[in-house]
């Protein structure tokens, strides 16, 4: 297994700049998953590091090992793709054991391998039925096994779930993750799916706009995320803009807040929290050292174990969230909410 | 309702017998006369013609020519066809229709046309001739016309671009991501090729070759002009039994003979495809 460095790789496509030079490192064994919204060329990321797109400028080394420039049949890599693209003329075992036969492996050889394959993906029955006669969540399964037969130095991913239903899409998560562990295969994930990339990272690089914004683990990036467009995208959250003024104060129009202890900045900035940190002040008293807010209740929304409401509060609209039973409010009604500094984050970008 | 508009479809029908099928029944039907000259034939039933059709060595050897030449014309095709087929399915789809739209408006040049300009770029002072006394390559003056070597390049002239059109609609289906998944496990571009490529279009390829068989098992045009009487194919020997000699029983034997040798080629290779894809 492998380590999978990027050094100050970008990509230029017809004069634009698709990647902007991105540094990025997998050690290995590890699970990274790159997530953004589409558009983002974290795909075109992922297809440098396979080798059907050359960088611009920039180095990729697998192990040490200078592979820029290499054709992709000689990288040892292990990819999945989006719509798995298996062979249709050819049956899963042959499928599965496709590299092992490119790789000159020895015939009992392989057959054994493609056989202890399908015993992995759990699919011992399907070795002899074409592409066309398994199911989707089959399919997924059959493009592992062929992606890690002949043992990748790394394994790629490209939006392999993103065809599947929510339910097989669940179960998919847990397996791809139980078989990345029990292999220990270094993963480079690609997904839109920010649920989907907290089940099964280890570390998230979140893109937007052709950069990495923020590595880190699942956790790192939910609780502090560095920018509006990462507190966005992971998760719902809140955000009220104002100006810091170095005395670790959010100062908007009407009122000022107080920030987590070490902002001292100044400057535009933006107070962000999440709504499962926000409280509604109905029947409930708010502890003192709360901030609050005044706002008009727009809608709810029923979620099985807790409801969401929108909340009007002037110059933005805030989700909060409440269990049901213990709030009864209707929209049109005035509410207090507060929240605990120190569940702020405060965002300078 | 539907077996009320599957009535609309009756009149086309019946035309397409009457102005095929029935004029075909009736050329059909002299074969199994004898000729007695000057176009008349008799009327007590014989097959006398079907016998000289399928023992006189004039028309076995047409016939063996015929095969051989649709044959080599058709593998020579696909050999030159399948890799500019090949390219145009992986350009940028601008520069591929633009090309495609280029071979598309060759082909609507008539035969006669271009078979008459070969003839002016083919003959002994000709265009073709010039140039390769130019490089050096002959001495005298290379004489096309009349050779096989003639009927064969007009063959080909004609079958490329329509070859190109058909294999680029065969190749066209075949997705970018299975050459990059064979890749990426391992396959070099000639073995994707190999492995990939080649057994996926197979069907397709097939299919656009028995149609090009088919068009160069009748088609005479070619032979007789660039042929000059010299390159005597089996359309070339029904026509001149026809024209020339009035022989309409003999011709309509001829007719027969070539029109069921290319059904049992195309049935056979057909259920040949067809096996294979039931097995797949």
């Amino acid at each position: 297994m492998s380590r999978v460095l990027l050094r100050d790789v970008s990509k230029v496509f017809a004069g634009t700049t698709a990647v902007h030079p991105t540094t990025l490192e997998v050690p290995e064994g590890h699970f990274l998953t790159l997530l953004g919204p589409s558009g983002c060329v974290k795909t075109t990321t992922l297809r440098m590091i396979a080798g059907f797109v050359e960088p611009t400028a920039g180095k990729i080394l697998i192990d040490d090992e200078d592979v820029t420039g290499m054709p992709p049949q000689k990288r040892r890599i292990g990819m999945v793709f989006q719509d798995y693209a298996l062979f249709p003329h050819l049956t899963i075992a042959e499928n599965i054991g496709f590299g092992l036969r490119e790789r000159r492996q020895p015939k009992a050889a392989s057959r054994a391998r493609v056989a202890e394959l399908l015993d992995l993906i759990r699919l011992p029955d399907i070795a002899d039925r074409f592409p066309s006669q398994v199911s989707g969540g089959q399919a997924q399964r059959v493009a592992l096994a062929r992606a890690i037969a002949f043992p990748p130095r790394v394994l790629l991913m490209d939006e392999p779930l993103g065809a599947l239903d929510l339910k097989l899409r669940e179960t998919m998560q847990f397996e791809l993750r139980r078989i990345q562990r029990e292999l220990g295969i270094t993963t480079v994930f690609v997904t839109h799916d920010q649920t989907e990339a907290m089940n099964l990272s280890d570390t998230i690089a979140v893109m937007g706009g052709g950069r990495v914004l923020q590595t880190g683990t699942p956790q790192q990036i939910y609780d502090q995320p560095r920018s509006r467009f990462v507190a966005d995208f992971i998760g719902q959250i809140n955000f009220l803009d104002g100006n810091m003024n170095g005395s670790m104060r959010l100062q908007t129009d009407s009122a000022s807040f107080r920030v987590p202890h070490g902002d001292a900045t100044t400057g535009k900035a933006t107070l962000a929290i999440r709504p499962q940190h926000v409280i509604l002040q109905n029947g409930t008293v708010l502890p003192d050292e709360y901030d609050r807010l005044e706002g008009t209740v727009i809608s709810q929304v029923f979620n099985g174990n807790l409801t969401h409401l929108r909340v009007d509060l002037g110059t933005t609209h805030w989700t909060v969230e409440s269990r049901p039973g213990t709030n009864s409010v209707q929209p049109g009604q005035r509410v207090t909410i507060g929240w605990h500094p120190s569940d702020a984050t405060v965002l300078t970008q | 309702m539907t077996a009320r508009w599957g009535l609309f479809l009756l009149p086309p029908l019946a035309l397409t017998l009457l102005m095929l099928g029935f004029t075909q029944f009736i050329f059909l039907k002299s074969s199994v006369f004898a000729d007695l000259g000057l176009g008349e034939t008799g009327t007590a039933f014989t097959l006398e013609n079907y016998i000289e059709a399928v023992t006189d060595p004039l028309y076995l050897n047409g016939m063996k020519l015929t095969l051989e030449l649709a044959i080599g014309v058709v593998a020579l095709t696909l050999v030159m066809t399948y890799p500019v087929a090949y390219v145009l399915t992986r350009m940028p789809a601008r520069t591929a229709s633009l090309l495609l739209a280029a071979i598309v408006c060759s082909s609507f040049v008539s035969v006669a046309i271009k078979i008459l300009g070969m003839v002016i770029i083919f003959a002994g002072d000709g265009l073709v001739s010039r140039f390769f006394r130019w490089l050096g390559v002959i001495e005298t003056s290379m004489q096309l016309l009349g050779t096989m070597t003639g009927v064969v390049f007009g063959y080909l002239h004609l079958a490329i671009g329509f070859m190109v059109m058909m294999l680029f609609s065969v190749l066209q289906t075949i997705p970018v991501k299975l050459e990059e998944a064979a890749q990426i496990h391992g396959a070099s571009r000639l073995r994707v090729f190999w492995r990939v490529i080649i057994p996926l279009s197979l069907p397709g390829v097939l299919n656009a070759a028995l149609i090009q068989f088919n068009l160069l098992m009748g088609a005479f045009v070619t032979a007789t002009i660039l042929g000059g009487g010299k390159v005597l194919t089996f359309p070339v020997l029904i026509q001149r039994t026809l024209v020339m000699f009035n022989d309409y029983g003999l011709a309509s034997a001829l007719s027969a003979v070539l029109l069921v040798i290319v059904l049992i080629i195309n049935i056979a290779a057909t259920a040949a495809v067809t096996r294979r894809r039931v097995a797949a």
